[in-house]
């Protein structure tokens, strides 16, 4: 959810800026929504895609997060060298 | 109308650590035991199974293994004068319920504490003076030895399939293990977790200053583990078989003449 999607990019800027700055003038029991915006913002990209966001874990790809897979135990020891498997997602596709 | 449940011989009031390993104490001397829990029931297969168990939304972000907030809380301020509010999101501490409670989600450090804490008092007035302790500081000396305490240490380890390397075994010193611990009388149960790679060159540059270096007693199974018939209670089993999640629960479901309610 974007603050709103008829906004050209710089007004959605300035929006946000205002709402995280509480220049919006949001009833008090409001206070918090910018700080859930941007957490579950943040948490729609980078959790897995059973959650709705992350599309094809390209979120994962794009970082070099590993995802889900079930033990590391083998490369533990494997000092300094790059992790070779593509992500995984709870449910099993891999990206 | 009021349930009236059947009669017990023991309640026990929550079953994290404590309350579960006394439970199976209890029902091996063949009595019945009702154990209310306030958080969720929990099972080792299926709630801390792969792949679920890692999901990290679920719980290390929304901490779906510890209390909630907005069932139960603390208030706090940071200063005399600041009003003290509630607790809303969970952080610098992690309180817990359900069953195994802060068992199932704990860092599984399993220090043992030295000798000299058990009479701390007396070691601070013989090496400092009696007279560098405060008027109503509560330091003490406490009732029991490490030594009374030692076999049931030994006990706990091999319920919990904790990982690590002795370093004092009876008094002998040995070099790999942690040399300043308290005489321990067996090796842990399972070999000592392998080094990442900060832990191997932090281990490297410590031993290059001359000093020691070991690795630390862990919850986390390095192996799979299943908890022996240890001398008299094999109260908890150990679930994690991956060895990526410190998640021992307490098992008296298990047992018969038990009720979790
Ligand atoms: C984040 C974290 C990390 C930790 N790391 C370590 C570590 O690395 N090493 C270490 O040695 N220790 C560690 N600890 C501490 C250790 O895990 C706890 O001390 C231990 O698990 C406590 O066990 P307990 O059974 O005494 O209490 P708890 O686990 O708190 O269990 C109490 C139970 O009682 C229930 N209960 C309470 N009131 C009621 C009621 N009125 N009715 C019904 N049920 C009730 C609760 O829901 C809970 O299930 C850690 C703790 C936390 C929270």
């Amino acid at each position: 959810m974007t603050p709103s999607r008829r906004l050209t990019p710089r007004p959605q800027d300035e929006a946000l800026t205002a709402l995280e700055a509480g220049k919006v003038g949001l009833p008090p029991q409001l206070r918090d929504f910018f700080y859930f915006l941007l957490q579950n913002t943040k948490e729609g990209y980078f959790a897995d895609p059973k959650y709705g966001g992350n599309h094809g874990m390209q979120a994962w790809v794009h970082i070099g997060f590993p995802g889900a897979h079930g033990s590391y135990a083998e490369w533990v020891n494997n000092y300094n060298a790059d992790y070779p498997l593509s992500p995984v997602s709870i449910s099993g596709e891999r990206a | 109308m009021a349930k009236q449940n059947p009669k017990k011989d023991v309640v026990v009031i929550g079953l994290g650590w404590t309350g579960a390993i006394l439970s199976m104490e209890l029902a091996q001397e063949g009595l019945e035991i009702l154990a209310p829990e306030c958080g969720d029931d929990r099972n080792t297969v299926s709630d801390f199974q792969y792949p679920d168990i890692i999901d990290e939304l679920k719980y290390g972000i929304r901490y779906k293994l510890m209390q909630k907030p907005s069932k139960f809380t603390l208030t706090v301020r940071r200063s005399m004068d600041e009003i003290a509010r509630p607790y809303r999101h969970l952080g610098s501490f992690l309180p817990s319920d359900g069953v195994g409670s802060a068992g199932v989600h704990w860092n599984g450090q399993n220090w043992r504490p030295q000798k000299v804490e058990y009479r701390l008092r007396s070691y601070v007035e013989e090496t400092f003076g009696a007279d560098v302790i405060p008027e109503g500081m509560t330091i003490q000396d406490w009732s029991i030895t490490y030594e009374e305490q030692e076999p049931y240490f030994d006990q706990f380890e091999k319920v919990a399939g904790i990982s690590g390397k002795v370093g004092n075994l009876n008094g002998e010193i040995i070099e790999s293990g942690n040399p300043f611990e308290a005489p321990r009388s067996s090796e842990y149960p399972l070999p000592p977790l392998p080094h990442t790679y900060d832990a191997e060159l932090f281990r490297q540059a410590a031993k290059a200053k001359g000093l020691h270096p070991f690795p630390r007693p862990a919850g986390n199974a390095s192996k799979a583990y299943t908890p022996m018939a240890c001398s008299s209670n094999p109260a908890i089993s150990a679930a994690s078989a991956s060895g990526s999640v410190a998640s021992t629960i307490p098992s008296p479901h298990r047992r018969p003449a038990f009720w979790t309610r």
